[in-house]
């Protein structure tokens, strides 16, 4: 349930966010999310849905780009996605290809009501 | 209308992490965060490092559970500063916990921390909390396939200490095959096999580490 901790620091991060640029409700938060960091969108959705009930984040809609994992090949430079943890490059058969993305956790931006 | 934020979510974990790293490093203190699956016998190797290396090193513990203090207790027990730490149903310690911790052990009068983390294979791998090392626990009896299942935690790792090697002849489990996925996932990780039960293995492993304490004391950092 680390879930429960990353919602209570994207509250942190948007609240921060919401008093610098004076808004007063968000339609959604953008969050980037890579496939290697474990975190359930549903479980994520849920806490944020709890801790942020009755305050002005309530109805906030929090939308999860979920970051393929992807690796760069150090001997051919071939980058390629993976649905987990990869030894070797599909192409050329590389060891210990460098990974590249899906370890993200990131607010990216906040939807504003028109 | 959107408004770009680009923010990392862990970013005010991170920034406590680093506070306390710095802590850490003005008491020349060597800071272990140790990870496991719960049962795989943590308080149990602490225990076994703490009879070998008291002599040597002074020593310190904070344990990290969801509820009691069983676990401090047993290291109390062995004449070593313990504080135990409940996070009331967080599945991880964070930078914050091990700051509020740090107010009740005299650091100046240390060597070696070690920081065991709440039993789980998954959320503490994301969360600093200033060590210089996280290690993990591994015993035999949970299967040679967590390596690749878990693979965070791995990869994070410096140091693997596979213990209940006295199980092997009843568990179904190839030490030689959690070694080949661990040396892919983390060609630099130096892996040890130990038994607490029996005491086998453990003499390398406290070797090992009394030379990390020694060598990041004598560089500074």
């Amino acid at each position: 349930m680390h879930e429960m901790a990353l919602a209570q620091s994207i509250i942190e991060i948007v609240e921060q966010e919401m008093n610098h640029y004076q808004l007063d409700k968000l339609k959604a938060i953008h969050l980037a999310v890579g496939r290697m960091t474990a975190v359930v969108p549903e479980q994520m959705k849920l806490c944020f849905e709890i801790l942020t009930e009755n305050t002005r984040l309530a109805g906030t809609e929090l939308k999860m780009k979920i970051v393929p994992v992807t690796y760069r090949c150090g001997v051919c430079n071939q980058e390629f996605t993976s649905e987990g943890i990869t030894f070797n490059c599909p192409s050329c058969n590389g060891e210990n290809p460098e990974l590249i993305f899906g370890r993200e956790l990131k607010i990216e931006f906040l939807e504003v009501m028109d | 209308m959107r408004v770009p934020v680009v923010r990392n979510i862990l970013e005010a974990n991170d920034r406590i992490a680093n506070q306390n790293r710095e802590i850490f490093d003005r008491n020349n203190l060597f800071v272990i965060n140790l990870m496991s699956s719960p049962g795989a016998g943590k308080t149990s190797l602490l225990e076994k490092t703490i009879d070998r290396l008291k002599d040597r090193l002074r020593i310190g513990v904070i344990e990290g559970d969801i509820q009691c203090s069983l676990d401090a207790e047993r290291i109390a027990a062995k004449g070593v500063q313990a504080i135990q730490i409940n996070t009331d149903g967080a599945c991880h310690l964070d930078g914050n916990m091990i700051r509020e911790a740090l107010n009740q052990l005299d650091l100046s009068s240390l060597d070696l921390l070690i920081v065991e983390n709440v039993g789980n294979l998954v959320c503490p791998a994301e969360f600093k909390v200033g060590e210089n090392m996280k290690m993990m626990l591994l015993s035999v009896a949970e299967g040679d396939d967590k390596p690749l299942k878990y693979p965070l935690m791995f990869q994070e790792s410096r140091v693997l200490v596979i213990n209940k090697i006295d199980l092997l002849p009843y568990v179904d489990c190839s030490v030689e095959k959690i070694r080949e996925s661990v040396s892919k996932l983390n060609r630099d990780m130096v892996v040890f096999e130990v038994s607490c039960r029996t005491g086998v293995g453990l003499d390398a492993w406290t070797d090992w580490l009394e030379a990390q304490v020694n060598r990041s004391k004598t560089s500074g950092n």
